[in-house]
């Protein structure tokens, strides 16, 4: 397993997509604040006269934390699945698999070696990210919970998890990058629509966590409400690596 | 004792079976050439000893120990050339072979000799050039260099020179004549020529079908050995109109001054000798021509679907 993380890694590096994921997350770490302190100038800026029909509301720093984690959930989220689909499918598209399944590597290890190379490499941008925008959130607002954002980060990063389970599974189904990446799109859609019902059942659901986020970042939350609602996002994440690697290790090159 | 045995084994594609009940053994230490016309079998038969694909019924054995897909210890033994390789574009040569000695757990302080043993012996420079500028011929000595770094006890190539120019496809064939008797050797082509030069034995696919299997020189004494060459004071073109006659001559052709015959597979040349003396003709040469195996592939292959 050693051997094969070294050499998914050496491929994320030589690939450039190493410092993607970092350096995106750097640009949204500080464009954030920046956005939530200064929106309402260039709103005002922008309507000119008319500005005094609106009345803004002061930011606050609670609104550099719904800007960050907006901006994850959308641009950041996109990077994920673009590049997750692609590592996971590229080996198959770039007719690599002859030569690697000729090898003895283990199918199961093969796949978690790549998904747990992504996360990792996640998480690590997510804590730079963290970092950064803590500090240009204390810099810009005078203040900032670095406890919130870590939280912030941290429920974020399981919902990451669970993106990547569906980049994999998709990859895993589908022999296109283009579909697979469609398909990737079409779950986490679906994933978020289920915000949009109110049923008591759908609130353990996975894309309940942004509003759990929230609500953790505004010392809202229901302890035992956001602790189901991870559990229920891991589970469904478990579910869906089980399913990759069961389809992996019957794969055939036909 | 047989490195690579097959069953029974059979593989269909969308209800059309393209691998019908193949039986075929490869003996430890020989170079085994595994022939027959595109669309044959034989990429589909090393997929399956590869357990790349899944098989429909049969049995694959390696080293007389029978292999099942996720079996992971039999891939230790081989070394495998695909017909077509790809490798990590971002990758140099030095990379992949040092990833391939990883993976057989051999990756220790004698990486960098082994790796420079291995290029130097398949001729490609050791250099940093990423694979992916390499040339198709430069590719294949790569495969064939990661085939051979953990020094497998079978090697299995699927087609090496089939794309290759004439340099490229001697530079393969010379390589595997430098492994002759080190290795076993199970080697697919179309290319008659390289079976000839460098098998022991061979063994025919067609349409599926395993139609032969033996040495190279016993089907060429037994599978259409009664072809000869004869030369009279006669014009050829005489003489071949008086042995088109003759009932045992099957096929008969002008080749330079003389002329070339099959005789039916009962009949001996002194039948067709006695009936020349009966012609009258005068023979300045009369001899058996030694069958090339593209003549006994030919006739194999068309005799099955005549």
């Amino acid at each position: 397993m050693k051997k094969l993380l070294k050499y998914d890694y050496q491929y994320l590096k030589r690939t450039s997509k190493f410092i993607i994921f970092p350096v995106v997350i750097i640009i949204l770490a500080v464009l954030s604040p920046l956005t939530a302190r200064y929106l309402n100038e260039i709103l005002a800026f922008s309507l000119g006269d008319q500005a005094g029909m609106f009345n803004f509301p002061d930011p606050v720093v609670f609104d550099s934390y719904v800007e960050y984690l907006s901006n994850l959930s959308d641009i950041y989220l996109y990077v994920i699945i673009f590049i997750g689909v692609g590592t996971f499918i590229n080996d198959k598209t770039k007719g690599l698999y002859p030569l690697i399944l000729s090898k003895p590597i283990n199918r199961v290890k093969y796949l978690l070696s790549k998904y747990m190379t992504l996360s990792s490499l996640i998480f690590v941008s997510l804590m730079v990210g963290m970092l950064v925008f803590s500090f240009y959130t204390y810099y810009i607002f005078g203040e900032v919970d670095l406890l919130n954002v870590f939280l912030l980060s941290l429920l974020y990063f399981i919902y990451v998890e669970l993106i990547l389970a569906i980049a994999m599974f998709s990859a895993m189904y589908f022999k296109s990058y283009i579909t697979a990446v469609m398909i990737t799109f079409a779950g986490y859609i679906l994933v978020s629509l289920i915000n949009v019902f109110s049923f008591e059942f759908l609130k353990y659901m996975p894309g309940m966590i942004s509003s759990n986020i929230i609500q953790v970042i505004s010392n809202s939350a229901s302890t035992p409400d956001v602790i189901y609602n991870v559990v229920v996002t891991l589970v469904i994440t478990g579910l869906l690596v089980v399913l990759s690697i069961t389809k992996f290790k019957k794969y055939d090159l036909n | 004792m047989d490195a690579i045995k097959t069953v029974n084994l059979s593989k269909s594609y969308n209800n059309t079976l393209v691998l019908k009940q193949l039986n075929l053994n490869v003996k430890k230490g020989e170079v085994y050439g595994f022939i027959g016309k595109n669309g044959a079998g034989k990429t589909t038969t090393i997929n399956l000893i590869l357990s790349l694909i899944l098989k429909d019924s049969g049995q694959v054995f390696i080293n007389e120990e029978e292999i099942k897909f996720s079996d992971l210890a039999f891939k230790k033994l081989i070394g495998y050339v695909p017909d077509v390789p790809v490798f990590p574009s971002y990758m140099c040569a030095k990379d992949y072979l040092r990833f391939t000695l990883d993976i057989f757990d051999l990756g220790d302080s004698m990486v960098n000799q082994k790796t420079e043993e291995i290029l130097e012996f398949v001729s490609l420079p050791n250099s940093t050039k990423k694979i992916s500028s390499y040339s198709r011929g430069m590719k294949q000595r790569l495969a064939i260099a990661q085939a051979l770094i953990h020094d497998p006890e079978i090697i299995i190539m699927d087609e090496p020179t089939s794309a290759l120019d004439p340099i490229g496809r001697n530079d393969v064939m010379n390589i595997i004549y430098k492994l002759r008797g080190s290795k076993t050797i199970f080697y697919s082509t179309h290319i008659l020529d390289d079976v000839e030069r460098v098998c022991d034995r061979i063994g025919l696919l067609d349409d599926g079908n395993l139609i032969v299997q033996d040495t190279v020189d016993n089907i060429q004494k037994n599978f259409f050995s009664n072809k000869f060459y004869i030369e009279t004071k006669n014009e050829p073109k005489f003489v071949l109109k008086k042995i088109a006659k003759i009932n045992q001559v099957q096929n008969a052709v002008k080749e330079n001054h003389g002329i070339v015959c099959y005789l039916e597979e009962n009949t001996d040349e002194n039948t067709l000798l006695k009936k020349l003396m009966e012609m009258d003709e005068n023979i300045v040469e009369f001899r058996r021509v030694k069958t090339s195996l593209e003549d006994v592939f030919i006739r194999l292959t068309n005799e099955k679907t005549t």
